[in-house]
């Protein structure tokens, strides 16, 4: 896939058939990568374990 | 006769419940405040005037025993009754016609309240300065310049207009909270998943709330135990003294600086907290920018997707506000948002350790700013600009709303339009009113 392709202006035309003309593009594309920029060090924040466990296990202990 | 609509709903009912006035007098002043004033008419898209004074009327038949009865109340116009029409303040093509009464409507109907219709909001419930392409903004009641804040933009203005008693809201983002600020009134949003949201129009399912808008606190506090169904544990923790701990946010971790009359209303109201004795403990939570990112990301995926058909069929039906925010909904990785979805719990057990294990309630401003001047958005180039500028109104409200937590915004001196925003450990709305009460009577 192209860079182009892979823009979300780009997704949108191709999933659900919404063309929006080049200035709106732009927008919508830098919108979402602000959003995405922004977002980064939340989403990272350590994982609370799935449902069900307790937390990591402790480092196994070799030889 | 109609200074009657000046008491508070809690004063009201009790004249009601006294016999000192009737169900239809008080329906009667209403209407007549409302028809009398376009501004004040304007704040309904739907006004059931007929219904309400034939509901009024058997009112005045039945004995007084539910906590609402005969009080004029009106709601934002998203939720359903059956065989109305509830226009979400969108393009006519848009609107749908109620199936079964929603829930919180049915509890307000059982608790005696007399629904006078639909009030003003955002266009779908989404915008916090109040604009609907269709319908325009309202006029702010204290300075009808300023722009009321939204998205429950009518809620807001008929309860500070004194046009009924209280009103229900919707808050994804800080719906309810900052109108409820610009216009100087109490607005709850409670805990997320706490009350049914069907027949509630949705803008993102997850963290969607229904709240009241009322004048007092005990008047917020008796709305919700209606809507909750809590049997009045609201409204009785908010008359007992409790001795709670304030936890003022350090301004530092603010997502965004406040104007300097916002900081000096909120350190001046911290002041007076400590002046007053009550126990204030300062507390920092770093994170509330990211927060608010997260919660973009869980709101617009989802509301992306309630309107993706309307989007890719009639997008041009829909306000290029709104419609840019769902497009970047629509437009967000699946994992993103599933992932954002997950964090949630992360950073609602680091709010619990920074915050809620020192204070009972946390502190800050409910908005950066001040209301707007509605003349403001017409010097605004374009979209892009519109949308810039709406982000300092709702900067303080989001994180919240994704770590699902109840937050209650009121005045507390200050400029016209500042409110502070209390927020309290999930379910713990009887602690959150209990202290906006004890802020309240200070004030």
């Amino acid at each position: 896939m192209s860079e182009t392709e892979s823009r979300p202006s780009a997704m949108l035309a191709e999933a659900y058939g919404i063309r929006l003309d080049p200035a709106e593009s732009e927008r919508l594309d830098r919108g979402v990568a602000r959003v995405l920029g922004k977002v980064r060090p939340g989403l990272l924040a350590a994982p609370a374990p799935p449902a069900g466990f307790a937390g990591p296990a402790p480092k196994a202990r070799h030889g | 006769m109609d200074e009657i609509l000046d008491l508070d709903l809690c004063a009201a009912a009790a004249r009601v419940a006294a016999g000192a006035i009737r169900p239809s007098e008080l329906t009667e002043a209403a209407l007549r405040r409302i028809e009398g004033d376009p501004e004040a008419r304007r704040c309904f898209l739907r006004l059931d005037a007929v219904q309400a004074r034939e509901r009024a009327r058997r009112l005045d038949a039945a004995t007084p025993s539910g906590a609402l009865h005969g009080l004029p109340l009106a709601n934002k116009d998203l939720f359903s009754r059956p065989g109305v029409t509830v226009t979400m303040s969108a393009h006519p093509d848009f609107h749908l016609r109620g199936g079964k009464t929603a829930p919180v409507l049915a509890a307000l109907d059982a608790a005696g309240g007399v629904d006078l219709g639909g009030l003003h909001l955002s266009e779908f419930a989404m915008g916090p300065a109040g604009w609907s392409a269709q319908y325009g903004f309202l006029a702010n009641p204290r300075d009808g310049a300023l722009v009321t804040g939204g998205s429950s933009s009518g809620s807001a203005a008929a309860v500070a207009r004194r046009l009924v008693f209280g009103a229900l809201g919707t808050d994804t983002g800080g719906s309810i909270r900052i109108p409820a600020a610009f216009c100087g009134i109490v607005g709850l949003k409670p805990t997320a998943g706490l009350l049914p949201l069907a027949g509630c129009f949705p803008v993102s399912q997850s963290l969607d709330t229904i709240g009241p808008l009322a004048r007092t606190v005990r008047d917020c506090a008796r709305l919700f135990d209606v809507i909750a169904g809590n049997g009045g544990a609201c409204e009785t923790a908010v008359e007992q003294p409790a001795r709670l701990r304030y936890g003022i946010l350090d301004p530092s971790c603010l997502p965004m600086p406040p104007e300097p009359a916002v900081a000096a209303a909120f350190a001046a109201g911290v002041a007076r907290l400590e002046a007053a004795g009550l126990p204030v403990v300062p507390v920092r939570i770093d994170t509330l920018a990211e927060l608010a990112s997260l919660c973009a990301v869980v709101f617009l995926t989802e509301a992306g997707a309630v309107h993706a058909h309307r989007l890719a069929t009639a997008r041009e039906r829909i306000g290029p506000q709104v419609a840019e925010r769902l497009l970047q909904g629509l437009a967000f990785p699946g994992s993103l948002y599933l992932l954002a979805r997950e964090a949630r719990q992360t950073h609602l057990a680091r709010l619990r350790a920074e915050v809620f294990d020192k204070a009972d309630v946390l502190l800050l401003p409910t908005a950066p700013v001040l209301p707007p001047r509605r003349e403001a958005y017409d010097a605004l180039p374009d979209t892009g600009a519109i949308l810039d500028f709406n982000a300092r109104l709702g900067a303080y409200t989001p994180a919240f709303s994704y770590l699902g937590v109840p937050a209650l915004s009121m005045p507390f001196g200050g400029p016209l339009g500042f409110g502070l925003q209390l927020v309290a450990d999930s379910g713990r709305e009887a602690v959150l009113l209990a202290a906006a009460r004890g802020i309240e009577r200070i004030a």
